[in-house]
C-alpha cells in the first residue's frame, strides 16, 4: 500500500481537479484501507484469518462506499464521490510490487489477483511527488482565482 | 475461472494450514515476517511471521542472489516459498525492506487522519436528528 497521506492527497488532486465533491473523494481514498483494522488483531497475534480482506476489494470497498452513503441526503451523488475516490485507490495500489499476487478486482466472482509491479510499498518517492503534484494543482487554482476576481474588480 | 468461497477454501490453503499438511500439497506461498536471525554461512533466515500461526520459521535463501542489499536482522520481508519438507522451506522471491523504511510508511500515514477529517468536518455536519450529514451553511 502506498500511505493513506498519498491517497488522501491523489484523492484530493482527483476531487479538486474533477470539481467533485473534494472530501467526499478524499474519504472514499480512504475506505479499502479499513483493512488495515487487521493490524490490530496481528499486534495481538489473533488469528483472524484474512477475515476482512474482502473490504480490499472493489466489491467490498463499494460496499462500504454506498452504506456510508446512506448517511447523505443526496446519497448518490455521495455514492459517486465516494467511488472515484476508492477508484484513486486501487489505481494506485495497482501500481505496487509485491512478490505474489495482488488486488482482487473480479471478487467475488474471481479470486484472480493482478498487480502493475511498478512502485515498491515503502517507496517514499511516491509521497514526495504526490506532495509536489497537490502543490502543483493548489498553486494553479489559486493563482486562476486572483486573476479571475482580478478581471472582475476591472 | 468462476467458483464459491468454499472452493477458495478448498483449493487456495492458508500458510497455518500448508505449514501444518505441507504433504498434502505443492502449492507456492507467499507470506510476509521479519528477519529475527540471519545465518550467512548456511544461508538460512528465520523469519517471524506476520500473519497467522506467528511463529517462526527458517528460509532457504540460498538460491536468490542480493545484489542492491543485503538483508539485516529487523527488516521486513515478503518472500515467496516452495516447500520441501516440514522444515526446509526454499525462497523463491524476496522483497526486503528496510526496517526504518517500512515503519515510514506508518508514520507518513498519520496526517492524512487530521487531513481527512478536516476536509471533511470544514464541509459536512453530522445532524443527530436525521441522523444524516448536512452541508454546513456557507457551503451550502
Amino acid at each position: 500500500m502506498p500511505d493513506w497521506f498519498t491517497h488522501t492527497l491523489f484523492g484530493w488532486i482527483t476531487g479538486k481537479t474533477t470539481k467533485i465533491n473534494i472530501a467526499l473523494v478524499v474519504i472514499g481514498a480512504l475506505i479499502p484501507d479499513l483493512v488495515k483494522i487487521n493490524l490490530a488483531f496481528i499486534w495481538y497475534s489473533i488469528d483472524h484469518h484474512y477475515f476482512f480482506e474482502p473490504i480490499h476489494t472493489p466489491f467490498g470497498a463499494f460496499i462500504i462506499a454506498a452504506i456510508f452513503a446512506l448517511f447523505f441526503k443526496d446519497s448518490k451523488k455521495a455514492f459517486i464521490a465516494l467511488g472515484v475516490g476508492v477508484t484513486t485507490h486501487f489505481i494506485l495500489d495497482f501500481l505496487l510490487v509485491h512478490v505474489s499476487g495482488g488486488i482482487k478486482f473480479l471478487y467475488p466472482l474471481s479470486w484472480g489477483e493482478w498487480q502493475f509491479y511498478l512502485i515498491r510499498p515503502d517507496d517514499y518517492w511516491i509521497t514526495i511527488i504526490a506532495i509536489i503534484a497537490a502543490l502543483l494543482v493548489f498553486l494553479t487554482y489559486y493563482l486562476y482565482n486572483i486573476k479571475k476576481n482580478v478581471k472582475k474588480v476591472i | 475461472m468462476i467458483y464459491s468461497s468454499l472452493e477458495h477454501n478448498n483449493k487456495e490453503f492458508d500458510i497455518l494450514y500448508i505449514f501444518e499438511n505441507y504433504e498434502t500439497h505443492d502449492n507456492k506461498i507467499s507470506f510476509t515476517g521479519e528477519i529475527v536471525e540471519i545465518n550467512q554461512t548456511s544461508h538460512i533466515q528465520t523469519i517471524h511471521l506476520r500473519e497467522p500461526p506467528y511463529s517462526l520459521k527458517k528460509v532457504n535463501v540460498q538460491n536468490i542472489e542480493f545484489k542492491d542489499y543485503i538483508p539485516k536482522k529487523g527488516d521486513i520481508v515478503e518472500i515467496l516459498v516452495t516447500e520441501d519438507d516440514k522444515d526446509n522451506v526454499i525462497a523463491e522471491k524476496m522483497l526486503i525492506s528496510e526496517r526504518w523504511k517500512h515503519d515510514l510508511i506508518f508514520i507518513r500515514s498519520l496526517p492524512a487522519i487530521p487531513f481527512a477529517l478536516f476536509l471533511f468536518f470544514r464541509v459536512w455536519r453530522f445532524n443527530k436528528n436525521t441522523y444524516r450529514f448536512e452541508k454546513r451553511k456557507q457551503n451550502a
